[in-house]
């Protein structure tokens, strides 16, 4: 089952993927897929289950009728809130990585870090993971390569470059990125109502930290939003 | 007493947060888990201790009534043989023992009662990538102790001919998935023998196929995936998503195996051979 619907303005194709796993395609750019599915998601509409955004598309896990869930998606209004810029904490660490990183850019670690801090860096996408936060607007020169094979990275809140993103991996985890730096601040938060505070198309601005401001940070236990306060 | 290889407390698993990357989680055969927590008077989707391919052992602080389903793991109490499928009151100070499973793969322990453990996005189930949910977001290790409110009903059990029997699947049913068309050579009738990779957990199986050919697109990016979805890689091998899997994935998504057809699937042992057949 397929068709095309209008979601409040933003005209979506849609298919039935099987049973009660719906995806739909915008036909525009903007508002992005993630953007509308995280929208959605605020919303807690009866008879949605869950809603994952990807680059492309979104697709809803639903307990309803495909007829009436549509029909229901039919009539939201959807409030498409204001971006908003959060500041980061980041201690470019001495990790494994940085070889590769450096011989890919042809720059040295000091210049990659200059270049880097000047990024206009967007999330584009939650998800995959807990707490994964996929970044773009990571210029060009800055890019490097995905591992062939995912290595086990055992840092937390662990900034990494990955083909055209930047990214957090908030939990340690098999990483096939190339892993830069550190936060020291918790960016999962399981016991608030969102569990990451970014919202798609939010802007992160980072600011580089030394060594111990780094250990002190993290031994003070902060929030993304006390530090942003 | 002794925690087996991988006990954890599940329940029907947490829902909504898929677009955080927060999988459902819950039970690996919500079905066995059902008929456990029916058979003691508790919700069907309520907290059940899950063991995989090897049982624990269980020492009793206060009398309990409880109920095993599931794979067989020879469960003993004090050193009897325990029926499956029945509600069966336990004595204060007894020891139940569960050895390796001897049909199927996971088995449940329901506890009449209320678990009292912190529940997690409105869920107990432990989810141990993210650390979250049942007993300190962990597997279950030697001295745990859990503490469950007791009630008083009357017992169950349930009929012989109703109960499952793992060793005797041989067929699991598999839909089409959105990327189908992507695999070469393949029609209506499709039907393919495979069996399970060791590398597998909770977070989703690798089945070893033979002669599967498939033509990934150079731009085909991540997509969403759900648990019971069969991924195809680019070297033609079975990847299924399962209950603690990721909510994204960059692999061709060629089938799904529906939430019921996915209780079964995951009681097959390691090794064992069976058959995915499309379902028309």
């Amino acid at each position: 089952m397929s068709g095309s619907i209008n979601i409040s303005g933003h005209k979506c194709v849609y298919r039935q993927l099987t049973e009660g796993i719906i995806e739909f395609t915008p036909v525009e750019h903007k508002p992005s897929a993630a953007k509308i599915a995280e929208c959605l998601w605020a919303m807690k509409i009866k008879g949605i289950q869950e809603v994952i955004g990807t680059q492309d598309n979104f697709v809803i896990i639903s307990n309803t009728k495909i007829q009436k869930l549509i029909r229901r998606l039919g009539k939201v209004h959807l409030k498409i809130p204001k971006s908003k810029k959060w500041f980061l904490p980041i201690y470019f660490s001495d990790t494994e990585d940085w070889g590769l990183v450096e011989k890919t850019s042809g720059m040295t670690r000091d210049a990659y870090v200059d270049l880097f801090l000047k990024s206009k860096l967007k999330v584009e996408m939650l998800g995959f993971i807990p707490g994964f936060i996929y970044l773009k607007g990571l210029n060009k020169r800055l890019q490097a390569p995905r591992k062939k094979t995912p290595v086990h990275n055992p840092l937390k809140n662990a900034l990494a470059v990955g083909g055209p993103y930047a990214g957090i991996y908030s939990l340690p985890s098999p990483a096939g990125w190339n892993i830069i730096g550190e936060i020291p601040i918790d960016i999962l938060q399981i016991d608030a109502e969102r569990p990451v505070p970014f919202a798609i198309g939010d802007r992160l601005v980072f600011r580089e930290i030394d060594r111990t401001s780094f250990e002190e940070m993290k031994s003070k236990i902060l929030t993304i939003q006390d530090y942003n306060a | 007493m002794r925690s087996g290889i991988h006990s954890s407390i599940q329940d029907g698993g947490r829902t909504g947060m898929a677009f955080y990357g927060i999988p459902r989680a819950g039970f690996m055969d919500a079905q066995s888990a059902a008929i456990a927590n029916v058979l003691v008077g508790n919700k069907k989707k309520g907290a059940c201790i899950e063991m995989i391919n090897l049982g624990m052992e269980v020492l009793f602080l206060d009398s309990a009534t409880i109920a095993i389903t599931g794979a067989d793991m020879q469960a003993h109490v004090d050193g009897q043989s325990c029926p499956m499928y029945e509600t069966i009151e336990i004595l204060a100070g007894s020891r139940i023992k569960f050895s390796s499973s001897r049909s199927g793969m996971i088995s449940y322990l329901a506890v009449r009662g209320k678990w009292m453990l912190p529940s997690v996005m409105d869920s107990l189930s432990t989810y141990t990538y993210a650390q979250m949910g049942g007993f300190e977001g962990r597997l279950l290790k030697k001295g745990d102790i859990i503490n469950v409110a007791s009630k008083l009903d009357n017992g169950l059990s349930m009929k012989w001919e109703s109960r499952p029997n793992y060793d005797a699947i041989s067929m699991i049913e598999m839909h089409k998935g959105p990327e189908w068309a992507m695999l070469s050579n393949v029609h209506d009738g499709f039907k393919i023998q495979v069996r399970k990779s060791p590398m597998g957990n909770r977070m989703g199986v690798q089945l070893l196929a033979d002669g599967l050919q498939i033509h990934v697109p150079d731009d085909f990016r991540s997509q969403a995936v759900v648990p019971g979805m069969v991924q195809c890689t680019p070297s033609g091998e079975l990847i299924v998503i399962l209950q603690d899997g990721q909510t994204t994935g960059g692999y061709p998504r060629i089938g799904m195996i529906k939430a019921k057809e996915l209780a079964l699937f995951n009681q097959i042992k390691v090794g064992q051979k069976f058959i995915i057949k499309l379902k028309s």
